[in-house]
């Protein structure tokens, strides 16, 4: 048994762009255990949510994250249109679908990248982001922002997107398909890959139930946990929704996941944009705030939670977010103990942290 | 000598056969390598070729300085506070870093007159402030001919409440009803949107004679002259008491004259010029 060293790992680390701080405690070369702790990027957006009215909060809701802000802007969107009592129209919830499974898309692909990136495997990482382009500048066409896209507000959607572009949009991701496929089966079948992914960090599905592992992470080890099964935001009950699962628990079922979630993003788009009903986009609500709501989400990190309280006026008495990383760190700290010093980026990355979103 | 070569020759040979299939067999990216190298770069040769924007691209925010009335709608709405807007010093003041291109401003502008351009701001080693002069606040509010608070004149008012649904800063409360017409003056941001829209020309500006409202020529009641009617509907959908109802199909026009408040609305909206009052 060897002495017992601690290393630091991050804020800055080279595999990650994000502040996130862990003192790995070694013997030899093995981690015993990982004390993390975060703190570095807090910016107080839930209170900002306070001295902001309801229409501006969204636009500083989206600016949680920059990978899943579509859906933070829908979250907060749905818990205050759920504390108001409206619903949004249908065409609307068919349209916030459709751009929340192309932040999946988005998302995923630039997971996929930074893996490869993780792994020292530069030209993987680059053919991911070039692929992942494509998405961004169907972003920009139809919603005007590359990143933060400001197209949904409470009551509905501020821009309609035209069937035209709808179909335009189903044509380049049908044919993204076969390009995808490409990069994603060197993920599965290159054998350099699979020597740093398979049976490394195995979460079991009883410690993903007991650690309350929430997205890829659990159901990569099996456990059916997805927020889109339960229809309670947009329209996934009548796409004929059934969450991806994989048995194994390690690094490679994680990233399996996440690929078999882009294909199924796109199939989810093409159904949402076969069955779009034509009308408004728009709704007249009211101009104030009562009553207290709750919506959760499936990012594309996994369960968000938001909190909506009004507080009688155009402002809200408190907005709470709880992100998918903030539910992953501890099953990330559990895989971590016992883990070779070299896997640790593997494992910090196959949870997909998203620090911003942890902190706010 | 010349053996020896020949037998160098051979086994490299031999390597290279052996190890080609493994190669590719282990390296499942050399078929992507391989076809990249023989297609064009997927990357922009930026600036030499110059991107091509979206009709929906947020790039800055432009103003219409002509149009600008100096309410400050757009400052209020602004979720970074990066608009200041001098209603008496005739300055639109915006602070080119802070804005987050959301839009917010010129959605709620009142007078169109903001415009979200495609191009972004040009970077620059110093924080960027533009700003623009606007009409000062006696030459914006000639059109409405005073420049006191809002007034109404309530002996033509008919409570109809269109003044208070154009309005883009919610001060107006309008109550058919009760018969009562309130303004918030603190809200109000005297942009002249609800005397544009009255039907009886009632609001104004203090400090002028309200123009005059046009006399029923009628009997007062609404008429509608069924011969030239094409029960397009127009009416009814305008109709801000909802007194109206038209069906197409089985050609009918009613008019509940009750609900009615004689407004002249659907006067003016008809295309058959078959209505009167």
């Amino acid at each position: 048994m060897g002495k017992r060293t601690i290393i630091p790992f991050g804020p800055q680390h080279p595999v990650l762009p994000e502040p996130i701080h862990l003192d790995l405690v070694l013997e030899d070369e093995t981690v015993v255990e990982a004390i993390p702790s975060i703190g570095y990027i807090h910016r107080g957006l839930e209170k900002l949510c306070e001295i902001k009215d309801f229409n501006q909060m969204v636009y500083v809701i989206e600016r949680i994250c920059g990978i899943c802000s579509f859906g933070h802007g829908w979250g907060a969107v749905a818990s205050m249109e759920g504390a108001m009592g409206v619903q949004a129209p249908e065409r609307a919830e068919y349209l916030r679908t459709i751009l929340h499974e192309l932040g999946r898309v988005h998302s995923h692909l630039l997971w996929l990248g930074l893996l490869a990136d993780g792994f020292g495997f530069e030209s993987l990482f680059n053919h991911c982001w070039r692929i992942r382009e494509t998405v961004l500048d169907l972003f920009e066409k139809n919603t005007g922002g590359r990143v933060i896209f400001s197209i949904c507000k409470v009551g509905g959607m501020r821009k309609d997107i035209s069937n035209e572009n709808l179909k335009e949009m189903k044509e380049v991701l049908e044919g993204l398909k076969a390009e995808i496929k490409e990069i994603t089966d060197v993920f599965i079948n290159d054998a350099s890959v699979q020597n740093r992914m398979v049976g490394v960090g195995v979460l079991t599905k009883e410690e993903a139930e007991e650690l309350c592992a929430v997205g890829p992470v659990a159901r990569a080890s099996g456990v059916p946990q997805d927020i889109r099964m339960t229809d309670n935001h947009g329209v996934y009950g009548k796409l004929g929704f059934e969450p991806v699962l994989e048995e194994a628990g390690d690094c490679m079922a994680r990233t399996v996941v996440r690929i078999r979630e882009v294909f199924q993003s796109i199939d989810l788009i093409s159904a949402a944009i076969d069955q779009i009903p034509d009308g408004p986009v728009d709704m007249k609500v009211p101009n104030k705030i009562e009553g207290e709501y709750i919506t959760r989400m499936e990012q594309p990190r996994g369960e968000a939670f938001y909190y909506a309280k009004g507080a009688g006026t155009k402002f809200l008495k408190r907005m709470r977010v709880r992100t998918p990383t903030n539910m992953n760190i501890p099953a990330m700290v559990k895989t971590l103990a016992g883990a070779d010093l070299a896997d640790v980026p593997m494992l910090v990355l196959t949870i997909d942290p998203c620090i911003s979103c942890t902190e706010r | 000598m010349s053996k020896l070569v020949i037998l160098i020759v051979i086994v490299v040979a031999a390597l290279v056969c052996l190890a080609v299939p493994y190669l590719l067999g282990f390296f499942k990216f050399s078929k992507t390598i391989l076809g990249s190298m023989f297609k064009k770069p997927s990357t922009l040769m930026y600036p030499v070729k110059p991107r091509e924007w979206q009709e929906r691209t947020r790039g800055a925010v432009g103003i219409n300085a002509d149009d600008c009335i100096g309410c400050g709608m757009c400052a209020r709405a602004c979720p970074t506070n990066a608009i200041e807007v001098d209603k008496n010093g005739g300055e639109w003041t915006i602070q080119r870093m802070q804005c987050i291109q959301c839009s917010a401003c010129v959605d709620c502008c009142p007078k169109d007159c903001l415009t979200m351009e495609n191009l972004y701001t040009i970077p620059d080693v110093v924080k960027v402030v533009d700003t623009v002069e606007i009409p000062t606040k006696k030459a914006a509010a000639a059109p409405a001919g005073g420049d006191g608070d809002l007034e109404c004149d309530k002996e033509t008012c008919v409570y109809c409440g269109l003044c208070a649904k154009a309005c883009p800063a919610d001060a107006l409360t309008v109550d058919r009803k009760e018969k009562t017409w309130e303004v918030d003056k603190e809200a109000c941001v005297k942009c002249g949107a609800c005397i544009d829209k009255c039907p009886k020309k009632s609001l104004s500006f203090g400090g002028a004679a309200p123009a005059a409202a046009e006399e029923p020529s009628g009997d007062g009641t609404l008429k509608c002259d069924l011969e030239e009617c094409v029960y397009c509907g127009l009416c009814a959908k305008n109709c801000p008491a909802e007194a109206l109802t038209v069906d197409r199909k089985e050609k009918v026009w009613e008019v509940d004259d009750e609900a009615c408040v004689k407004c002249g609305v659907c006067v003016d909206k008809c295309p058959k010029k078959c209505l009167t009052l």
